[in-house]
């Protein structure tokens, strides 16, 4: 392995175990007593004094992190407060909808976003360039919960080819289950293609003046060839380092439109599990949320070793 | 061929047009919340159930929710709600991230070392989960959603503030005044801050608008402002329960966050090119939501 | 007929202040075999021209003028069939070969491109036409280059990845733009070298672009003197560097650093090369030139004979060839 990627993946390690400090100092110290936040200052004396035990309260803190963390790392997540039941369980029933939500709303975005920057470069000061300067100015500015309650608006209440929320489960069928995550996925990606189809403009505008893009051409490649060979690899590395940006923001995104849509996902459940007061769950999840972030910045890293070969493990 | 390429004076106009339209429609929002404070067509807290879910009239300009109240005079008093966070928040972003990107870059070493390290991580808690948390914690409220987005602007000052101190610090006028004696606080005062200050308020000014969008949906969430009082986020969360009944509800409130993101963003990208047309090639990295 | 005829040619970008005209009727002819050195200062127009022949000039210009190989015009080609010349009949080296190698792909990648493009070779068949090309350049274990990526090669090797897939297509003209400028001067002789010896090895013709005399004396037959996007003077080269017979030339040579002449200053032409968008409407170096009359300033001179095939472009060539010296101390 590369001096990049070993240096990347410690870097990794320590953002993840960074994050599950903050978490725990913040949904376990903060609050005082966890017991107290869970029930309220009202609680009976007799529920209290089980749940603290239950908690394992009276270990020490740093007892209570590690347990917390060897826990998670065996897949006991502990047991939710409100559900009784595994934290795992729970979580695992609902990545299944948030995960292929996320993938699916990032897979549009990249196809859109390359597309609309790619045409727009290409076009430089045409109207497909201003077409795409202003839909990207307008759709930076879109709340996508707005957005996505306009999409239920005319898709679901006036031509009525959407049901306007909920999930059916993967039970039900790939199809059913991949067309209620539609308009969801369609509401993430458009604010989020906004963004990156502006990136990668502005990236090929830059690329195109490149010394290596005039020797391509006089070797006598089209101009669409020259695009595709040496213009596109060359204008993703920045690209990528904003799709990496973007997944933080993609993922906290989901978890408004679960809430508007009303899919069973991660963000649903954390939002449910703060209303019910089960701060168990609310910290494996914010946890989870946290750790997704940074696999996938980690993932990116990799791209870049793949795209740029000057970072890259083929360097002696 | 360098020489040769020409200024574009179409997109030079188009700048200016984006400064121009960025602050009217910016301007168009603060008065509205400047003049709620005095005066709204009607009470935006009366109920008036007799008259719920009116369409948009010459008595409601925009209509009425299910509990009768004047649309129009909701969205006034929302803006109010709306620029109030967004000035605190980027507020104490600006005051805490800027102090310690200033600090890491006049300090290096350890200190750099660590702050970045810490903004590093920060990057894993969006907005919305650092929001999560703390209500989960404090309870839901306006002010907890303020300190969210305000934690949350922390690192993005910090990098940002940081990234254009550095640059500062390599220039000869600062090996001057170092030659002259004076210390690291001083050329940060005199000579470092004066310099950034631009790229700064730029920052800022996305960073406000980002700051209405995160509000917006941490009160659609009902994790931010509270009832009675009215805030953009909120009213669509209720607009959505009649989305059959009254689509014209979900309608106003979204288009206030609209016209005033896409007035503060421009009038930021307006700002940059007037100050300095070769930030624009930076601008986008530190674009998070 | 030459196998290469440049008529007139004249590029103009437009520009607020009105079009600036980077080149004004430049006219040369090559043929095959031969080679030929165009010098002068940076901003001359002798890179423009070099594009001009490639048809790679940026969007929007206007270019006049014909341009004429093998008795086809390729100002009436279209994209695809320009596309088709570029790199097969003509191809061209530019100056730095730092940044003219797309970085993230591998050496070989990149010179393989025109081989299977214009001789329609398959992948197979074009790896080991391009292991034997790196090989005529210089690039000793061709394999271990084949795989490099730009960012693992020196500035020379570089250079010389370059001029492989330059000639890969065997092309008629040759167009190196100073091409050892940005190299370091141990390694400018070896380039020189490399490119004179391809170009003697086979029938190719070159254009040599550069403002170091020197390069261009020991490399081409023929040179042209360009002055503010004109030529001002053009002829075997052995007759123009011992005639001088423009007062730029003269200046040219002033400005050089010889070994032996001890250390005293060198001599500069004064001013500046004048804007483009604003020539003035006599003799272009008429504001800097020392022999300048009235009629310099108002009238355009024309070319001239000085002597067999060589001529210049100077109301006051009698003058020139007359003073012994030219230009000032500084």
């Amino acid at each position: 392995m590369s001096v990049f990627l070993a240096k990347r993946f410690a870097i990794f390690v320590a953002t993840l175990l960074g994050a599950s400090v903050v978490v725990f100092l913040a949904l376990e110290i903060l609050p005082g007593d966890p017991a107290y936040a869970i029930l309220g200052a009202d609680a009976e004396p007799s529920a209290y004094e089980a749940l603290h035990r239950e908690l394992g309260l009276d270990r020490p803190a740093v007892d209570r992190y590690l347990g917390w963390l060897g826990g998670i790392l065996t897949g006991d997540f502990g047991v939710s407060y409100t559900y009784s039941v595994p934290v795992f369980e729970l979580v695992v029933e609902r990545l299944a909808l948030t995960v292929p939500l996320a993938v699916l709303a990032m897979a549009l975005t990249v196809v859109a976003a390359i597309g609309l920057g790619l045409h727009a470069a290409t076009h430089h000061n045409k109207i497909g360039d201003w077409g795409v300067m202003a839909f990207s100015q307008l759709g930076i500015a879109l709340p996508n919960f707005w957005f996505g309650i306009l999409l239920i608006l005319f898709f679901s209440v006036y031509l009525g080819w959407f049901s306007s929320g909920g999930f059916p489960g993967w039970g039900a069928g790939t199809w059913p289950a991949l067309k209620s995550l539609l308009l969801p996925a369609i509401a993430l990606a458009t604010v989020q293609t906004a963004i990156l189809a502006r990136v990668m403009r502005s990236s090929v505008l830059e690329t195109i003046r490149e010394d290596y893009v005039r020797t391509a051409r006089a070797k006598g490649l089209t101009r669409r060839a020259t695009l595709w060979r040496h213009v596109l690899r060359n204008a993703l590395i920045p690209v990528v380092t904003v799709m990496g940006l973007q997944f933080a923001n993609l993922l906290a995104g989901t978890i408004v439109i679960e809430n508007v849509f009303f899919l069973p996902g991660l963000g649903r459940l954390v939002f449910q599990a703060i209303a019910n007061r089960d701060l168990v769950v609310v910290k494996d999840v914010v946890l989870i949320l946290a750790a997704m972030v940074v696999v996938v910045n980690f993932i990116v890293d990799l791209a870049y070793a793949a795209i740029d070969p000057r970072l890259g493990a083929r360097d002696a | 061929m360098n020489a040769f390429r020409q200024p574009n004076f179409l997109a030079l106009a188009l700048r200016r047009g984006n400064f121009l339209l960025g602050g009217v429609l910016a301007g168009l929002v603060a008065l509205l919340a400047l003049v709620s404070l005095a005066w709204t067509p009607h009470s935006a807290y009366e109920l008036d159930i007799a008259n719920k879910l009116n369409p948009p009239s010459p008595t409601h300009w925009l209509g009425t929710d299910h509990f009768g109240r004047d649309v129009a005079s909701m969205i006034m008093v929302g803006a109010r709600n709306s620029l109030l966070v967004g000035f605190v928040a980027v507020g104490t972003g600006l005051a805490v991230g800027v102090f310690l990107g200033l600090w890491a870059s006049a300090r290096r070493g350890w200190v750099e070392e660590l702050i970045m390290r810490f903004s590093d991580f920060a990057f894993a808690f969006p907005a919305i989960l650092s929001a999560i948390m703390i209500t989960a914690i404090l309870g839901p409220g306006a002010v907890n959603s303020i300190l969210a987005i305000g934690i949350f602007n922390v690192p993005v000052f910090a990098r940002v503030t940081r990234g254009s101190a550095n640059a500062i610090w390599a220039r000869e006028f600062v090996l001057a005044a170092r030659a002259a004696g004076k210390g690291h606080a001083r050329i940060t005062l005199e000579h470092v801050l004066p310099n950034i200050l631009g790229v700064v308020v730029v920052q800022a000014t996305i960073f406000f608008a980002i700051a209405i969008l995160a509000e917006a949906a941490l009160s659609y969430l009902g994790l931010g402002t509270q009832p009675p009082h009215p805030s953009w986020g909120r009213m669509l969360n209720e607009a959505q329960t009649f989305l059959h009944l009254s689509p014209h509800l979900v309608l106003f409130p979204g288009l206030a966050v609209v016209i005033s993101v896409l007035g503060f963003n421009m009038l930021g990208d307006g700002l940059r090119d007037l100050l300095d047309p070769r930030l624009s090639r930076t601008r986008l990295a530190g674009y998070p939501r | 007929m030459s196998m290469l005829e440049v008529d007139r040619l004249t590029v103009a970008f437009p520009a607020p202040a009105g079009p600036e005209r980077a080149v004004r009727d430049v006219s040369f002819e090559l043929e095959r075999g031969e080679t030929l050195g165009i010098v002068g200062e940076s901003g001359c127009g002798k890179s423009m021209t070099a594009l001009a022949l490639m048809g790679l000039l940026p969007e929007g210009t206007d270019t006049q003028g014909g341009i004429t190989l093998n008795g086809r015009d390729l100002r009436t080609l279209d994209e695809e069939a320009m596309c088709r010349v570029r790199g097969n009949a003509i191809a061209m080296v530019f100056q730095e070969p730092m940044t003219s190698l797309n970085p993230v792909r591998a050496i070989g990648k990149q010179v393989v491109e025109p081989l299977m493009l214009h001789l329609g070779l398959d992948r197979g068949q074009a790896k080991v036409e391009t292991l034997s090309l790196l090989e005529r350049v210089g690039l000793v274990d061709p394999r271990r280059f084949y795989a490099a990526y730009p960012h693992q090669l020196s500035g020379g090797q570089r250079q010389r990845a370059m001029i492989a897939m330059a000639l890969s297509c065997r092309p008629e003209v040759l167009i190196a733009d100073e091409p050892t400028t940005a190299l370091d001067v141990t390694v400018q002789g070896q380039i020189l070298d490399l490119i004179r010896d391809a170009v003697g090895e086979s029938r190719m013709s070159l254009i040599l672009i550069s403002h170091d005399l020197g390069v261009i004396a020991e490399t081409v037959d023929r040179v042209i003197v360009m002055y503010g996007g004109a030529v001002v003077e053009q002829g075997p080269t052995w007759d123009v560097f011992t005639r001088l017979a423009h007062p730029y030339t003269r200046g040219l040579f002033a400005a050089m650093p010889r070994l032996g002449e001890g250390r005293r200053r060198l001599r500069t032409i004064p001013g500046t090369v004048p804007e483009l968008a604003d020539l003035p409407t006599g003799c272009t170096f008429a504001d800097r030139c020392s022999l300048a009359r009235e009629t310099c300033h108002s009238q355009p001179p024309d070319m001239r004979p000085v002597g067999e095939s060589h001529s210049a472009a100077c109301l006051r060539l009698d003058a020139a060839t007359a003073t012994p010296s030219f230009g000032s101390r500084r």
